[in-house]
C-alpha cells in the first residue's frame, strides 16, 4: 500500500512533466530543470490539475469507469512518449546543483516527520467524517455507479431517476476525482491516499524550503521551517487524519504564492500558465476556493493600482464609488446566475454566500482557537510583527500581492465569523480553525521571509552553502 | 493609560540609548542571553492562579469508594479496578460533605491507565450533572471546580471509568486500572511546577471529531504554557530591539520556545499511538464497535433486498429513514452500492416509489399495526427482519 501511494504520485508527476515538455515542444525551446526537487514538486501539482481536468471531461462525455481508466492509462503512455520524444528532439538541461548538507538534512528531516505521521496514521481507520461522507465518499459512489453518474442533493434526487444521492452533491469534485483513480486501479486501501497525501505535502515543504534558501535563509531557519510545519498541531493532525479537503486548499494557496513570486522574478510564460492552472484549481477543491481566487485577483488589482502613477485619482474614484453605494443603500443586482446584494443588513453573492449581517462577539472563541487550544502552537504571536514588517519594509510586487492577499483573507475570515451566521462554527470551535488552516502554510512562509530580513540573518547565506 | 505609557516609552527609549553604549558585540550577546534566560525562568516558574483559601489537609477519598467488591481489589499497596465497558465508583460523602468546596484539585497517586480508557470525576448539583476528565499521568493532578459554594448541594460524587467507545473496535475487552490513592487537594499545598508539568503533559486522545489539533476539552491545559512562552518571546523581542544584536539570537529563542511547546505535543503523539494500537489491534476496517454492527446490518439489508423479487437492485431507489447521526450515515456508507439516500421524513413527491429502510429509532414503527401500514398509513411494510424492516409507499 505504501508503494501504491508512491506509484500514484509518480503518475501525476509524469502527467505534469509531459505538460511542461509539450509546452517546450510547441515553443521549440529547451526544458531547463534548475532544481530537481522543485521541478518534481511542480510536475506533481500540475499533474493533479491535469488529472482533474481530464476526469471532469470524462464525466462530461459520460464515459464509463472502464473507459475512463483505459483513457487515463493511454494518457500515461502518451505522456511518457512526449517526454521521450522531447528528450531526444530538444533535450533538457539540468543544472547539476550539488545538494548541500542543509538540503540533505532538510530532506531527511521531512522524510522523518512524514514517517512519524505515517506511524500513527497507518493504524487509523478512515475516520474523518467529511472524508467518508463527501470526499472519499463520492469516489466510492462513482466506483460503484460510474464516474458519469450525476450526484444530487435529496430534493433533486427524489425527482431524478438517473442520479445518486450525496448530501454534499453541490461541493466541487476535484478531490473525489483524485481519490477515484487509485480505486479504479483496484488500490482501494485508505493507506494509498494517506501515503500520497504525505508525499504531496512533503513536496510542498521542499518547495517552501527551496524558496527560503533562494531568499537567503540560513540552514537553521530552513530546518526550523520544517519543524514548525510538521509540529504545528492542526497541520500535523490533518496530515494524520487523511481525507479533509482543507489541507489540499492550503497546499494550492501556498503554491500560488510561490509561483507568483517565480513569475514576477522570471516573467516566463510557462510559469504564468502554471500559475493560472493552480488558480483554477482553487474553486475545484472547495466552495471557498472562489473566495480565495477572488481575493488573489483583488490583491493583484490593489497592488497594481497602488503602484500606478495615478493612484490618488483611483483612490478618489473608489472613495466616491463607495460613498455613492452608501448613499444608495448598497448593491442590488439580480443576475441570471444569481443575486449580488450587499447592504448593511445582508450579503449575498451568487451561490457563494447568502447571510444576514449581525454582530456576534466571538473574541473568546478566536482566542481559544488561535492560542489556548494549542492548534497553532505559538504561530499567531508573529502576526503583529508580520503586519508591521509589511508596512515598514519595502517589497517587490509579488511579495506585496502575497501580503495583501493574506491580509484580505484574514479580514474576510474575521468578517465572516464576526458578522454572519458562520459565527456558529466559531462558537463550536469546528470550521473556524479549518478555514484558518487553509491560510497557515502561506502565513508560515511570510513569517519566515520576514525573519530572513532581520539583522544578520541573511548575511549567513554564504556560510549556509558550505554546510 | 497615557500617564503610564509616556514614562514607559521614555524608559525604553533611554534604555535603548544606554545599551547602545555597550560597544562590544560579545558583551551585548551575553547581556541578551542573561536577560533571555532570566526571563525564561521567571516566565516558566511564575505562579499563576494560586487560590487564597485557607490551607486544608489533603482529603483521602480512595478509602471512601463504594463499589461491588468484584470490580475493585486491593493488593500490593494498590487499588485495582476491573474495567469492562464502564465502571462507576461512588464516593461516600457523609463525613466529608461540608469540606468538599474547600478543595480545587484531585490528585491520583501512581495511576496506571491505558490510553484507550478514560477516568473522570462526576457529581450532581440539583438537576445538573457535571463531569471533569482526569489527567492520565502517573502523578495525576486535575483542577476541579464544583461550580457551587454550597458544599451541601454536591450529590452523587463518583469516579467514572470508561472504555473509549468512539474510536475503538473492542470497547468491552476487560482492562485493569490501578492506583495507589486518590486525594482532594488544594492547589496552594502543591508545588506549582509539579502541577504545571502534570497539566502540560496531560493526555489528549484522538476522537471521531478530532478536527482541531486538540479536542475541545473544558480544560485547555496548554493555554498556560503558551501564554508563558509568548510572554517570554515578547520580552526577548524587546531585549533584541534594545540591545541591537544579531537576529540569530532572537531566532534561537523562537526555536527554543517552539521546541518547548512541541515537546508535550510530541509526547502526546506517541501516547496517541498507544491509544490507537489498543483501539484497533490489527482491525482498522471499522471506526468502532457500533460501526462493525452497522456493517453487519448493511449486509443483512443487502441480502434481504437481493432475495426480494419485488425489488430491483439496479433501478430502485432506497431511502434510509434517519437523521444526520452516525448510525444512519454509516449505514448509508456501507450501502454505497445501492442508489440510497438518508432522510428524516417520507418525501411528498418522488418520481419513483422508493424502498424505505427503517432501522434503529425508526425500527419500532415496523411492528405498530397488524395490517403493516405505518407512518400515518403512508408506507406498507414489505418485510420485517430482526433489526430493520423494508417498506414502500402505498
Amino acid at each position: 500500500m505504501i508503494l501504491t501511494g508512491f506509484a500514484l504520485a509518480l503518475y501525476f508527476m509524469v502527467l505534469g512533466f509531459a505538460a511542461r515538455a509539450s509546452y517546450h515542444l510547441l515553443n521549440q525551446t529547451e526544458l531547463l530543470i534548475e532544481k530537481k526537487t522543485d521541478f518534481s514538486a511542480h510536475a506533481l501539482f500540475l499533474g493533479i490539475f491535469l488529472h482533474v481536468v481530464m476526469f471532469s471531461l470524462f464525466q462530461l462525455l459520460g464515459l464509463s469507469n472502464q473507459m475512463a481508466l483505459t483513457l487515463s492509462l493511454f494518457a500515461v503512455i502518451l505522456a511518457i512518449t512526449i517526454i521521450i520524444f522531447h528528450t531526444f528532439k530538444l533535450g533538457f538541461h539540468t543544472h547539476s546543483i550539488k545538494p548541500t548538507q542543509t538540503n540533505t538534512a532538510s530532506l531527511m528531516l521531512i522524510v522523518m516527520c512524514s514517517v512519524m505521521i505515517y506511524w500513527n496514521a497507518s493504524i487509523l481507520p478512515e475516520m474523518a467524517w467529511d472524508s467518508w461522507m463527501v470526499w472519499i465518499g463520492k469516489a466510492n459512489q462513482w466506483l460503484h455507479h460510474g464516474l458519469a453518474t450525476p450526484l444530487y442533493r435529496f430534493d433533486e434526487w427524489v425527482g431524478n431517476a438517473d442520479g445518486i444521492y450525496n448530501a454534499s452533491a453541490h461541493y466541487p469534485e476535484a478531490l473525489p476525482l483524485l481519490y477515484l483513480f487509485p480505486k479504479l486501479l483496484g488500490w482501494n486501501g485508505y493507506e494509498t491516499l494517506m501515503v500520497f497525501q504525505l508525499i504531496t505535502f512533503a513536496m510542498m515543504t521542499l518547495l517552501l524550503v527551496s524558496r527560503l534558501e533562494r531568499k537567503g535563509a540560513p540552514w537553521f531557519l530552513q530546518l526550523l521551517l520544517i519543524v514548525v510545519i510538521y509540529t504545528t498541531p492542526l497541520l500535523n493532525n490533518h496530515l494524520m487524519i487523511t481525507g479533509y479537503a482543507d489541507i489540499w486548499m492550503a497546499m494550492y494557496i501556498v503554491l500560488i504564492l510561490l509561483t507568483l513570486i517565480d513569475y514576477h522574478e522570471k516573467g516566463d510564460l510557462g510559469v504564468g500558465i502554471t500559475l493560472l492552472c493552480y488558480l483554477a484549481m482553487l474553486p475545484m477543491l472547495k466552495l471557498e476556493g472562489w473566495v480565495w481566487l477572488l481575493l488573489f485577483i483583488v490583491a493583484h488589482l490593489l497592488v497594481t493600482l497602488a503602484n500606478h502613477p495615478h493612484r490618488y485619482k483611483f483612490l478618489i474614484i473608489f472613495s466616491v464609488f463607495i460613498g455613492l453605494l452608501w448613499i444608495l443603500g448598497g448593491v442590488h443586482l439580480n443576475l441570471p446566475m444569481g443575486n449580488i446584494i450587499i447592504n448593511s443588513e445582508k450579503i449575498e453573492i451568487l451561490t457563494l454566500i447568502d447571510a444576514n449581517i449581525a454582530f456576534n462577539n466571538i473574541s473568546k472563541e478566536i482566542w481559544v482557537g488561535f492560542v489556548a487550544q494549542n492548534n497553532w502552537s505559538l504561530l499567531w504571536l508573529g502576526l503583529p510583527f508580520l503586519l508591521v514588517s509589511f508596512f515598514v519594509n519595502k517589497h517587490n510586487k509579488a511579495s506585496q500581492v502575497a501580503h495583501v492577499f493574506f491580509i484580505l483573507a484574514l479580514m474576510c475570515f474575521l468578517f465572516l465569523f464576526y458578522f454572519t451566521e458562520a459565527s456558529q462554527w466559531a462558537k463550536d470551535l469546528t470550521a473556524m480553525n479549518r478555514v484558518v488552516l487553509q491560510l497557515v502554510p502561506c502565513y508560515i512562509f511570510l513569517l519566515f521571509k520576514m525573519l530572513i530580513r532581520l539583522k544578520g540573518v541573511e548575511n549567513q547565506k554564504s556560510t549556509s552553502s558550505e554546510h | 493609560m497615557p500617564t503610564l505609557t509616556l514614562p514607559l516609552f521614555k524608559f525604553v527609549y533611554n534604555a535603548h540609548d544606554a545599551l547602545q553604549g555597550v560597544k562590544k558585540v560579545k558583551s551585548r550577546q551575553l547581556m541578551y542571553w542573561m536577560i533571555a534566560i532570566l526571563a525564561l525562568l521567571l516566565c516558566l516558574a511564575y505562579p499563576i492562579g494560586q487560590s487564597e483559601t485557607a490551607k486544608s489537609d489533603p482529603l483521602i477519598i480512595s478509602s471512601l469508594m463504594k463499589v461491588e467488591p468484584k470490580y475493585i481489589s486491593y493488593y500490593d499497596n494498590r487499588f485495582h479496578a476491573l474495567l469492562s465497558g464502564q465502571l462507576k465508583i461512588d464516593i461516600k460523602t457523609e463525613h466529608i460533605q461540608n469540606k468538599l468546596t474547600e478543595y480545587d484539585l484531585i490528585h491520583i497517586k501512581d495511576l496506571e491507565i491505558d490510553h484507550n480508557s478514560k477516568i473522570s470525576l462526576g457529581w450532581q448539583i440539583e438537576d445538573k450533572w457535571f463531569q471533569t476528565p482526569l489527567n492520565h499521568n502517573k502523578q495525576s493532578f486535575t483542577p476541579i471546580d464544583f461550580n457551587t459554594d454550597d458544599a451541601k448541594k454536591i450529590q452523587n460524587l463518583h469516579l467514572l471509568l470508561t472504555s473509549n467507545h468512539e474510536l475503538n473496535t473492542n470497547p468491552s475487552l476487560p482492562k485493569t486500572v490501578s492506583f495507589n490513592a486518590i486525594y482532594f487537594e488544594q492547589k496552594q499545598n502543591l508545588n506549582s511546577t509539579d502541577l504545571s508539568f502534570s497539566q502540560w503533559f496531560g493526555f489528549n486522545p484522538i476522537e471521531v471529531n478530532s478536527i482541531n489539533g486538540y479536542s475541545n476539552l473544558p480544560a485547555l491545559y496548554l493555554q498556560e504554557l503558551i501564554w508563558r512562552l509568548m510572554s517570554w518571546l515578547a520580552i526577548c523581542s524587546i531585549a533584541y530591539f534594545l540591545i541591537q544584536i544579531n537576529a540569530t539570537h532572537l531566532i534561537a529563542c523562537i526555536a527554543l520556545a517552539w521546541v518547548v511547546t512541541a515537546t508535550p505535543f510530541s509526547v502526546n503523539f506517541i501516547r496517541q499511538h498507544q491509544q490507537l494500537n489498543t483501539a484497533f489491534s490489527g482491525d482498522k476496517q471499522f471506526i468502532n464497535s457500533l460501526d462493525k454492527n452497522i456493517h453487519q446490518l448493511a449486509q443483512s439489508v443487502k441480502e434481504s433486498i437481493n432475495s426480494n423479487d419485488r425489488i430491483d437492485i439496479e433501478t430502485d431507489q432506497f431511502i434510509i429513514l434517519g437523521s444526520n447521526q452516525f448510525e444512519y450515515l454509516r449505514l448509508f456508507y456501507h450501502l454505497t452500492e445501492l442508489n440510497v439516500a438518508v432522510h428524516m421524513k417520507v418525501p411528498k413527491t418522488a418520481t419513483k416509489s422508493p424502498i424505505y429502510i427503517l432501522t434503529h429509532d425508526y425500527f419500532k414503527q415496523c411492528n405498530q399495526q397488524d395490517d403493516g401500514l405505518i407512518l400515518g398509513n403512508r408506507l406498507k411494510v414489505m418485510s420485517i427482519h430482526p433489526e430493520f424492516c423494508l417498506a414502500k409507499p402505498l
